[in-house]
């Protein structure tokens, strides 16, 4: 099982933006699905919106793209590499999240080679689609992060 | 609808261009914009379409219509 340090050591980016909590699925090469908690005391709660806090589409695909470069740095055995989202395509939004949802990221590889990917990745709750679509990463070379 | 129609269909449903206005020796990179990661998004769309598995080595291969039509070719008799 992939712990939560490993998460934080293989994610190059850092807290509070690392947007997976936990993953409960991996099967190297193809699939992937991780947890996302989201909770009112996150610090987007008080701003989108303030009356009616809702968890903003760009980090449901934000936490899509972590979980996918987690997929591709186990797969590639090579955690140091920096995954980068290069596309969305046919991505659709499908119900809003709330605080006290817990976001499934379920991350299917259509094609993953040593330095790009295309992945079909559907975020989900218990009893709601989120959103899912396609989405294509890229390693960024010599990155500085 | 055959082999290279389909093809077409695809690549132009990618990149954006209507079948009628694709020039199928036209390169995808430097007179069309696109970059490897749509490269790599026609790679998938013509193994879904034709059950093909190809090689990502091959990736550098198709940079026009014409040699993603060649391509797919090899792969479909070959696995006839």
């Amino acid at each position: 099982m992939i712990t939560s340090r490993q998460i934080h050591a293989i994610l190059k980016q850092k807290a509070p933006f690392i947007l997976v909590d936990k993953v409960t699925a991996f099967e190297k090469g193809k699939r992937i699905t991780a947890l996302k908690n989201i909770t009112g005391s996150e610090w987007f709660a008080a701003m989108h919106f303030p009356e009616n806090p809702v968890y903003p589409g760009i980090f449901i695909i934000e936490a899509i793209a972590q979980t996918t470069a987690l997929l591709c740095a186990l797969s590639a055995e090579d955690t140091g590499q920096l995954w980068a989202l290069g596309g969305l395509q046919r991505f659709d939004f499908h119900s809003p999240a709330y605080p006290g949802d817990t976001l499934i990221l379920d991350v299917e590889a259509i094609k993953l080679c040593q330095s790009m990917a295309i992945v079909h990745a559907c975020a989900k709750t218990v009893d709601r689609r989120i959103a899912r679509g396609q989405l294509t990463f890229g390693v960024i070379e010599n990155a500085q992060t | 609808m055959n082999c290279d129609e389909k093809v077409k269909e695809i690549v132009c449903e990618i990149v954006g261009v209507s079948k009628e206005e694709i020039d199928p020796d036209a390169s995808f990179m430097d007179d069309m914009g696109l970059d490897s990661l749509r490269a790599l998004e026609i790679l998938a769309a013509i193994e879904n379409a034709f059950g093909i598995t190809i090689d990502p080595q091959r990736l550098q291969e198709m940079t026009t219509l014409n040699h993603v039509i060649k391509l797919t070719r090899e792969y479909t008799e070959a696995d006839q």
